[in-house]
């Protein structure tokens, strides 16, 4: 078929018209579970929505990407305008079942211990090199992403409370997170155009030595019993989608 | 008479009508919408689904004229934010007696490990997507900012057993950086009539509240936690 029939056909019938664009704000983004024992690298944008994470073995959902086709962004063009990343605690009620079922952990759990998952979350923070490539070609290379390409989103903490049972030492509480400033984000200047199809390939590498380790960090409220924190990690391209307007 | 094309009905209206289509007075303006959130959590709180009036829904749940639209008037979104509200807040029910339940013992639980850390956010123009925002309570946070809050550390030498201290009532908050708006660049036009969603869902799991122990308690009717997201933009009316 004359690629000008196929044309008129679109007009006349598409659900789509291609000869006019809309641009709104937009973000692509994938969070990933950490491995609690360490890894070399995490990989993200491999696996879109209802396929398996491959260390939770959980089914990924929008909340975690919003990627409906592993490795591309599909029929859009999208522009990048931010880079951000993101590492935390998952919501307590998605940890394991001893942390959601204990009563006291929040204020004490993740830090009374001295290597303590709040520890190991700083030393995250503090590390890895954010490789980008697009169409195998390498794009960005950000070293210690957390800090130089923070998420730019978050929560405030004006007194983030203790708690501590039946110990002769009570420590301090703390919490680590990444810079929740917009401003601090990693801006692209020039911007960033990806073209429908586009291969992706985004990966936080730890090239020295693995990641740091959750496994058994946080202690519970009996001051015993120890659990792995469950921890994500993501990559967010915040920008425009160009898509043909209906 | 009959009125038999658009330009007699206009020539009508501007003869006879009480309105002016030919001229639009525009201005700043917020829409808003909250609902509760339930003690078990959801998998999908629908804001701007219910209309002001509208079974128990006042003036403090929502400004919308109609449900899923903005009735006669156009609106550009500027930015989109979220909110959260507790009727009552007891801040004091973090104390050394209950060092053992501290988790259900301030909102700041949900702040840092609750809901706040999940969710995602879409909006829908006429069924298609503008906005898929994830964890939209840290994303888009609040036009406004939250009170400020100083705290004291506290210690106790006298507890039995010794040792067992409370130090600091936490307070968490969402974001008060107002640098953080979330801008929706370029802005949207939602025309008259246009029926929109704005959804918050939890498909990974139900979020529970753990601020369970707070007196009054939270609860679904007396003392709800109230979540909500603000449309803020320029309200677009024909003048009359």
């Amino acid at each position: 078929m004359d690629i000008a029939i196929l044309d008129k056909i679109q007009q006349r019938f598409g659900s789509a018209d291609f000869s006019r664009y809309q641009v709104v704000r937009g973000q692509k983004y994938d969070f990933v579970r950490l491995n609690p024992l360490g890894t070399n690298q995490v990989s993200f944008f491999s696996n879109p929505i209802g396929s398996s994470d491959p260390i939770s073995g959980v089914s990924k959902t929008p909340e975690q990407t919003n990627l409906v086709k592993s490795a591309s962004f599909g029929q859009e063009f999208f522009v990048v305008t931010q880079i951000r990343t993101y590492a935390g605690f998952l919501a307590k009620a998605r940890q394991p079942t001893a942390a959601v079922n204990a009563t006291s952990i929040i204020y004490q759990g993740y830090t009374s211990l001295a290597v303590s998952a709040m520890e190991r979350m700083n030393d995250l923070l503090h590390r890895g090199v954010l490789n980008v490539r697009l169409a195998q070609k390498l794009y960005f290379q950000i070293n210690q992403p957390f800090i130089n390409a923070p998420a730019g989103f978050g929560i405030d903490i004006a007194s983030a409370g203790a708690a501590k049972l039946a110990a002769a030492v009570v420590k301090d509480n703390y919490f680590v997170r990444s810079d929740s400033r917009s401003q601090s984000v990693y801006n692209l200047d020039p911007v960033q155009m990806i073209e429908p199809e586009i291969q992706i390939e985004v990966s936080l590498d730890f090239p020295e030595t693995v990641s740091p380790v959750f496994t058994s960090t946080g202690v519970l409220d009996d001051n015993t019993t120890t659990f792995t924190p469950s921890v994500e990690v993501g990559v967010i391209f915040d920008g425009y989608v160009v898509r043909p307007s209906q | 008479m009959g009125f038999q094309s658009e330009a007699v009905v206009m020539a009508a209206s501007q003869q006879f009508g009480v309105i002016d289509y030919s001229r639009f007075q525009a201005i700043r303006w917020q829409w808003y919408g909250f609902v509760t959130y339930p003690l078990a959590g959801a998998s999908e709180l629908n804001f701007f689904g219910n209309a002001v009036g509208q079974g128990a829904t006042t003036l403090a749940d929502t400004n919308l004229p109609k449900a899923g639209s903005f009735g006669q008037t156009h609106f550009l979104v500027k930015s989109i934010s979220t909110m959260i509200r507790l009727r009552e807040n007891d801040l004091t029910s973090f104390n050394r007696t209950n060092v053992a339940t501290a988790d259900q013992r301030s909102l700041s639980s949900d702040i840092i490990a609750g809901f706040v850390q999940a969710g995602v956010l879409t909006l829908s123009i006429g069924a298609r997507p503008f906005a898929t925002i994830p964890k939209p309570f840290q994303y888009a946070p609040p036009a406004g900012n939250e009170p400020d809050f100083d705290g004291s550390s506290v210690s106790d030498p006298s507890a039995t057993p010794l040792g067992i201290v409370t130090a600091q009532v936490p307070y968490a908050t969402q974001t008060r950086n107002r640098g953080n708006l979330y801008r929706v660049d370029p802005n949207i036009l939602i025309e008259a009539e246009q029926q929109f969603e704005v959804k918050i869902s939890f498909p990974s799991g139900l979020v529970p509240l753990l601020a369970t122990g707070l007196s009054p308690a939270i609860n679904d009717t007396t003392n709800p936690l109230k979540v909500g997201v603000l449309l803020d933009g320029v309200l677009l009316r024909p003048m009359q």
